[in-house]
């Protein structure tokens, strides 16, 4: 089933280059690691940049959102089978 | 050289739910439905936006209410559109299109036209369809896909595409031509739906072949100018409607100025409020304002359209005395002033603002106040079209 959550998190990432890949969140106390990054879009928001990755652990489905100019994540919305 | 020209015509397969798909790897496989807004299951006054390949063999199709959807696929998930999502895909497919022919014609979001004929060298076209489909595949991840049609020239070229769903190449040349109009049904050509087929079969016309060797005097008294157009695509033969792709999607097959432009809206849940229907009369006056600025258009009436809860409805109209401003405020202030004249009798369920009377915008202001205005609302349309639709919007349009 699919929520809508739009909370802060805390998030491991590794900054390249021209790339961006988060490993780990923290949210609401707890830490979620990252399987996979399935999905990466951006969109533009007033002068920066949201940067979205679709990503999933073995059970869940997130969706984290990046925004380029205040640097803070965000978890848009997760999915849980059942 | 040979004079024939070819064309691709690149259509993703299940676009959005084959998106939804890619990014959340517990759909895959699974029948789902984009929709509006599932969360908290208000989806049900939504249509299903797109539906995967698994929910296509369940019969689902695109633009059913998710009720009946659920009826035939009771597993359905329903799932929420992400139009920036879509957006950026398009964005990037457009890149990598771009690299086959310099100017990929986009005719929606997810199909476009490609003229290769000057690009493909000594390759065949079918390798260059598949080339590019191998590059569409690993830009994206497995399961965003495109079928691929070949023709010589755009019509032919769409019809191709949809022989091969999903993920397929498909040619037709002038030497299959025949043998492939044989096997469609009328609907399978772009612009015949169900009304049309209906009054195609009232004067005996049951397949393609029966349409192109229809008299053009029969067609057009039935069909008006749709009717010449559908002749000529059964014939093989490029139409207006596919010529000018952008322009088609707006106006179909009139090659005539538009007549009216509007907007409405299915509210989420019945709205009992006037102050929320106000803020929502104000955002769709906004939306046809900023069509009519895009078009330098601009007309002489304005039309209201109200839907209760039990869908008996009511329309109001006002002509004016001159032509408006393409300004969302002048629209909302006129129909609001029709909104309370008529009052309301139960909760809406749907509104709609038009305006018609449409006419080319030439004519320049005269005062400094509407000139000042003109200018606003320019730099206006320049801010949300740089960075995003609503960027800016008037503050009556939000529910406070």
């Amino acid at each position: 089933m699919y929520e809508k959550i739009n909370e802060p998190i805390e998030v491991v990432a590794e900054f390249g280059k021209r790339s961006l890949r988060p490993y780990v969140f923290r949210w609401q106390g707890r830490e979620y690691e990252i399987k996979d990054v399935n999905f990466i879009h951006s969109a533009p928001k007033g002068k920066g940049m949201l940067f979205y990755f679709s990503v999933s652990d073995d059970t869940n489905y997130f969706k984290l959102c990046f925004n380029s100019q205040d640097l803070s994540w965000k978890l848009e919305e997760m999915y849980t089978e059942g | 050289m040979s004079d024939v020209k070819k064309w691709l015509h690149v259509d993703m397969d299940s676009y959005f739910a084959s998106c939804e798909q890619q990014a959340n790897p517990f759909l895959r496989g699974k029948p789902i439905g984009v929709v509006g807004n599932p969360y908290g299951g208000k989806a049900y006054r939504s249509v299903i936006a797109a539906c995967s390949r698994e929910a296509k063999k369940f019969g689902v199709k695109s633009g059913m209410p998710p009720y009946k959807a659920k009826k035939l696929c009771p597993n359905l998930l329903l799932v929420p559109a992400d139009r920036a999502k879509y957006e950026y895909v398009t964005r990037r497919a457009v890149k990598i299109f771009s690299r086959y022919a310099p100017e990929p014609q986009l005719f929606s979001i997810d199909e476009a036209f490609l003229d290769i004929t000057q690009t493909q060298g000594s390759s065949r076209a079918y390798d260059v369809a598949c080339r590019l489909q191998c590059e569409v595949k690993s830009a994206f991840g497995g399961y965003i896909t495109c079928s691929v049609g070949i023709g010589p020239n755009r019509f032919l070229a769409k019809v191709a595409s949809e022989i091969k769903k999903p993920g397929g190449v498909f040619e037709i040349s002038k030497e299959n031509q025949k043998e492939v109009f044989s096997s469609l049904n009328l609907e399978d050509v772009f612009g015949i739906g169900v009304q049309t087929r209906k009054k195609l079969k009232e004067i005996g016309i049951q397949n393609l072949e029966e349409l192109a060797s229809a008299p053009p005097g029969v067609l057009r008294e039935k069909l008006g100018m749709k009717g010449e157009s559908l002749k000529r695509l059964a014939q093989g033969k490029e139409s207006a409607c596919l010529s000018r792709p952008a322009q088609a999607l707006k106006h179909s097959y009139h090659k005539t100025k538009p007549v009216s432009c509007s907007r409405s809206q299915t509210l989420a849940s019945d709205c009992h409020s006037l102050s929320k229907l106000k803020s929502l009369l104000s955002f769709l006056s906004e939306k046809v304002a900023s069509e009519l600025r895009s078009q330098n258009l601009t007309g002489n009436i304005v039309r209201v359209n109200i839907r209760y809860q039990d869908f008996t409805s009511f329309s109001r109209q006002r002509k004016l005395d001159s032509l408006l401003m393409p300004d969302g405020a002048v629209i909302f202030q006129k129909a609001l002033r029709l909104l309370q004249r008529q009052g309301l009798e139960k909760p809406v369920r749907k509104a709609g603002v038009a305006v018609t009377g449409l006419r080319e915008h030439k004519q320049p202001f005269l005062f400094e106040k509407e000139k000042k205005r003109e200018k606003l609302l320019e730099v206006k349309d320049k801010i949300n079209s740089t960075m995003g639709d609503n960027t800016i919007l008037p503050l009556r349009c939000v529910d406070m």
